[in-house]
């Protein structure tokens, strides 16, 4: 006789893998951390406003001194609101990368994603000629445009390059080196033509190049938001895919995934997510990569629909505290952004391969 | 849930791999036609590279047939998706598993993926099917733990749990007792017989373990020399020769009546007698078999003696001529015996 499942009220199931308390909590928890951090942000700077004149002007109200309210509305709001997106763009593309190419190291500057997006603004850049300038601050909406749609193909053919190795190359770290050297490659081709183009031209291509928060107004903010969101949006809903690929092709294959198909959709995703970040913050390194590790060790999840959001959460605050540290309270000076970030993120990832002992072996 | 099982069967199947696109493919198996049983364990044994792992991988459409079709009732699976396939077959790989953090219910709830909507939210129903697939396997004690920090064993367990929650007819485990310790490998092998019996589901597996297959296998697919395909019940092909012809090799020989692989047959160079109890002379027999003598029941010029008492204190006259000895241990037998043997030659 078959035996089947037979339906049954009485029985105690114990938690199912979907929203658990646990992470409801953390859900919450994180929340209240980056409306924090993102008021911190807004508060700080070279010039001191005061906490009541911030809250008042956040949530809509008239500043006494006008200077304030030009400088939180135009100046603070727009880059917290763009570490947050940068944070969550990049960390999601991190997260979806490691998963694909089932390799902890992978993330977007490491694999040289950044770098093609880098080649793709080049082209916009310093392959402007004598048409115009186009220093990416002073882009109207077409030109956003371009610049994200050029950036985000550079990031999706040196993915489609990796994809193609890491088919070939069973080790991570080897993986990791060849992504590092099409980084290189990538970026000599940039300097060769930095070598031709003219000084107006590269000075702002050089500028793009140290990464910065600052800069995206008005329309741009608006064009980046929601190509990120887009992004986004994507990415979890591929969470089902990314979650069966977790446990490699083949088996992803005979649980019914169209393997090709999913790979092509979450390559879009990440090429857009890194390519629009890129495109308008400059190459920022390292929060692709410890974001998911840090996620993944503080929720202790690996369902994607829990790892997406979360990793989100976890990078924009941790964005805003690059960002704070950038500004250097009390200081004038503004250190890069790439900066602070690496110098956070570089020792997750020493961390990360200190854990996994057995890094070399792909599974 | 499908009530009526669709059986798997080949037709006139080629099986082989594309090396490169300008090189002719390479056949390796061809003109099977093979049906896998309802509620039946089947076990797929070949020596190493007589292409099981290819069959396996073309018969869950993981990669093309070189000519035939392999059919799924009458669909034939090379024309599905793999969303169709995914629910009349399950695999379990031997690719390992890396993602930290997962834990075994995690694990088998992905068996689901076939059945769920667009974000993979478990219904009722999945969850049902999940109990079911925990408890069936065994597998329930380790649903709330870590896949990483499962035991090769556990792992194969809850990777047979997946299998099961994804409600399909037909189970394939590829090399399910690789790695596995003795005792585990009799408990798979047990847990996969008793699951073809409960839940009449076609089960395939290819092993390298004999023995077990032997024992445990309702229906065998053995590869043979020059890529022979032999079907049958274990005891009939181990009647009709396939067995010793797939597995001989110089030096050792499957003996048809225990099933076992002997060791050193072809050198056995001397014979001496031996009585005692059926056990103490198996025991007796195979080691000095290791040292190329064999036990006959002839009477002879020497003779072994196996006496034990009720606690287990195993003893060994040697009888020659007059002479007579007690051991207390088969080592000091041997040494003996090959004392009397370097004489006699």
């Amino acid at each position: 006789m078959k035996e089947r499942p037979i339906r049954s009220a009485t029985r105690m199931s114990p938690p199912t893998p979907q929203s658990s308390p646990k992470h409801r909590l953390w859900f919450i928890a994180l929340s209240i951390l980056l409306v924090l951090c993102f008021i911190l942000d807004i508060m700080l700077g070279s010039i001191h406003i005061p906490f009541q004149e911030i809250i008042k002007i956040i949530f809509g109200g008239a500043s006494s001194v006008q200077a304030w309210q030009l400088i939180v509305e135009k100046i603070r709001i727009p880059k917290a609101i763009t570490a947050i997106l940068a944070g969550s763009a990049l960390s999601v593309s991190g997260l979806q990368m490691q998963t694909l190419f089932r390799n902890p190291l992978a993330g977007p500057s490491e694999l040289g994603i950044t770098a093609g997006a880098g080649l793709g603004v080049a082209v916009v850049m310093l392959g402007g000629g004598s048409s115009g300038v186009y220093a990416i601050r002073e882009l109207g909406l077409s030109g956003s445009w371009l610049v994200i749609g050029m950036a985000s193909a550079g990031s999706a053919l040196v993915m489609l390059l990796i994809l193609a190795i890491a088919g070939r190359i069973r080790d991570h770290v080897v993986l990791l080196i060849v992504g590092l050297m099409i980084g290189a490659i990538t970026l000599s081709v940039v300097s060769i033509w930095q070598y031709y183009s003219n000084p107006e031209q590269l000075q702002s291509y050089i500028l793009w190049t140290f990464g910065s928060l600052g800069g995206v107004y008005g329309s741009q903010l608006y064009v980046l938001s929601s190509i990120v969101v887009c992004g986004l949006l994507l990415a979890y809903s591929s969470s089902k895919a990314l979650n069966v690929l977790l446990l490699g092709n083949n088996y992803a294959r005979t649980m019914g995934l169209t393997v090709g198909r999913s790979r092509l959709i979450i390559l879009s995703g990440t090429s857009i997510l890194t390519g629009s970040i890129t495109a308008f913050c400059g190459p920022i390194g390292f929060i692709g990569i410890a974001v998911p590790h840090l996620t993944r060790a503080l929720l202790g999840s690996s369902d994607h629909r829990v790892l997406i959001p979360a990793s989100c959460l976890v990078a924009s605050i941790l964005m805003l505290v690059c960002d704070i540290l950038s500004q250097l309270p009390g200081n004038a000076t503004v250190l890069p952004i790439n900066i602070v970030t690496s110098l956070l993120g570089a020792p997750v990832v020493i961390w990360v391969i200190i854990r996994h002992q057995k890094i070399r072996t792909t599974p | 849930m499908t009530s009526t099982a669709e059986t798997l069967r080949t037709k006139n199947l080629a099986v082989g791999y594309q090396q490169g696109k300008a090189k002719a493919p390479t056949l390796i198996l061809e003109g099977l036609s093979l049906e896998l049983p309802p509620g039946r364990l089947t076990c797929l044994l070949g020596p190493n590279g007589a292409g099981k792992s290819t069959l396996m991988r073309t018969l869950a459409g993981l990669q093309a047939p070189l000519s035939g079709s392999v059919m799924l009732g009458d669909t034939n699976i090379l024309h599905e998706e793999p969303a169709y396939i995914a629910r009349k077959m399950s695999m379990v790989l031997t690719d390992r598993i890396e993602a930290s953090n997962m834990t075994g219910m995690e694990l088998v709830a992905l068996g689901r993926t076939p059945y769920t909507n667009w974000l993979g939210i478990l219904t009722p129903t999945d969850k049902e099917m999940i109990d079911w697939a925990l408890d069936v396997s065994g597998a329930r004690p380790l649903a709330q733990r870590r896949i990483h920090q499962l035991s090769d064993g556990e792992r194969q367990k809850i990777l047979i749990a997946r299998a099961l929650a994804q409600d399909t007819d037909v189970i394939i485990l590829d090399e399910p007792t690789a790695h596995l310790d003795l005792p585990n490998r009799l408990e798979m092998m047990q847990l996969l017989h008793e699951l073809a019996r409960k839940t009449q589901k076609a089960i395939l597996i290819s092993t390298h373990e004999l023995d077990l297959a032997l024992r445990m296998a309702d229906n065998l697919w053995l590869i043979g020399p020059q890529n022979h395909f032999h079907v049958g019940l274990p005891e009939e092909l181990v009647l009709n020769g396939a067995f010793e012809a797939a597995f001989s090799r110089s030096g050792l020989c499957f003996d048809n009546q225990t099933g076992n692989f002997l060791i050193g047959t072809s050198s056995l160079t001397h014979r001496v007698t031996a009585s005692g109890t059926l056990l103490g002379l198996a025991w007796t027999e195979r080691a000095l078999r290791k040292q190329g003598i064999e036990l006959s029941t002839v009477p002879a010029n020497g003779q072994i003696t196996i006496l034990a008492d009720d606690q287990n204190n195993w003893r060994w006259r040697w009888q020659e001529a007059e002479d007579s000895t007690v051991f207390h241990s088969l080592g000091a037998l041997i040494d003996r015996l090959k004392i009397y043997l370097a004489r006699q030659d």
